[in-house]
């Protein structure tokens, strides 16, 4: 080992120094293995998620192709008054 | 960053098996390397960095970046990993600071000496602000050396070998880095006469 002549003033910021080094880093900000382009930082999903999705959109698509188109309740006709009075049939001769 | 403070991660286990594994250019298997000793490189790079927390996560990027490079020619057990890889963390910060100071005024501060802050009022406690202000306005140079001799108690001929530098040229930024933090955390009473 080199000789290593201290000086008595340094034990002052040496002992601050040793202090400040100890203090606890910040941890790494970004995922480096990612970064590096080593690994995905996200878990693969199971084999079958993608499955499941896929065919709940599918039967959603579906349902929304096929399915009646609701009728707003505001553009409802109003009910025919003489269909109201005669019945289905208004040329009826037997009246209501 | 999260606003809720630093992400915190789970600890990635590191044994032998994931080293050979690495070591064999398994990509998952190095990316358990990298992830099991980033926050250690970083941590190191932030402090010889400070204040500069983008500086030290590129060259924590440019370490892994050497270190899988040269992992086929590793040949150490998997507790060897980490000393390497401050090693190669301590080189990549030196090449760094050698090209910094090449076109910047650090050549010109190395050259006719160091600026200290004001002294540390008498009586008070060192802050560690004040420590770590210190050491930001060393030149990266004496800045590392001083940390590998006064934190890490490396020997000089051990700081000569680990930074691939002369044994006079670490001798003489330890010296002059001594001199500039005792300059810089004098305290009052030992300025006056």
């Amino acid at each position: 080992m080199s000789p290593d002549p201290t000086d008595p003033r340094d034990a002052h910021w040496e002992d601050g120094l040793k202090r400040w080094a100890a203090t606890p880093a910040p941890p790494a900000p970004v995922d480096f293995a990612a970064r590096l382009g080593l690994e995905s930082p996200y878990r693969p999903a199971r084999w079958w998620a993608p499955a499941i999705a896929a065919s709940a959109a599918a039967a959603f698509g579906l349902f929304h192709l096929l399915g009646p188109a609701p009728v707003p309740l505001a553009e409802s006709p109003a009910p025919d008054p003489i269909l109201a009075y005669f019945g289905a049939d208004p040329w009826s001769l037997e009246g209501p | 960053m999260s606003p809720f403070g630093p992400r915190r991660r789970r600890a990635v286990s590191w044994d032998e098996p994931a080293l050979e594994r690495a070591v064999a250019g398994d990509a998952r298997a190095q990316a358990r390397l990298v992830r099991a000793h980033q926050d250690a490189v970083y941590g190191l790079l932030y402090r010889l960095a400070s204040p500069e927390e983008a500086l030290a996560a590129d060259l924590t990027q440019e370490t892994f970046v050497k270190a899988l490079g040269a992992l086929p020619r590793f040949h150490g057990g998997a507790e060897a990993v980490k000393p390497w890889l401050l090693k190669i963390a301590h080189r990549t910060f030196l090449d760094h600071a050698r090209k910094k100071q090449t076109a910047s005024l650090d050549a010109l501060q190395e050259e006719q000496g160091f600026d200290p802050p004001a002294p540390t009022p008498a009586g008070e406690a060192l802050d560690l602000d004040a420590v770590g202000a210190a050491m930001a306005a060393l030149p990266p140079t004496w800045r590392q050396a001083i940390w590998l001799r006064h934190v890490e108690d490396a020997p000089y001929e051990a700081i000569a070998e680990h930074l691939a530098v002369p044994l006079g040229t670490v001798k003489t930024w330890i010296h002059r880095g001594r001199a500039a933090m005792r300059a810089a955390l004098l305290t009052e009473t030992e300025v006056s006469p």
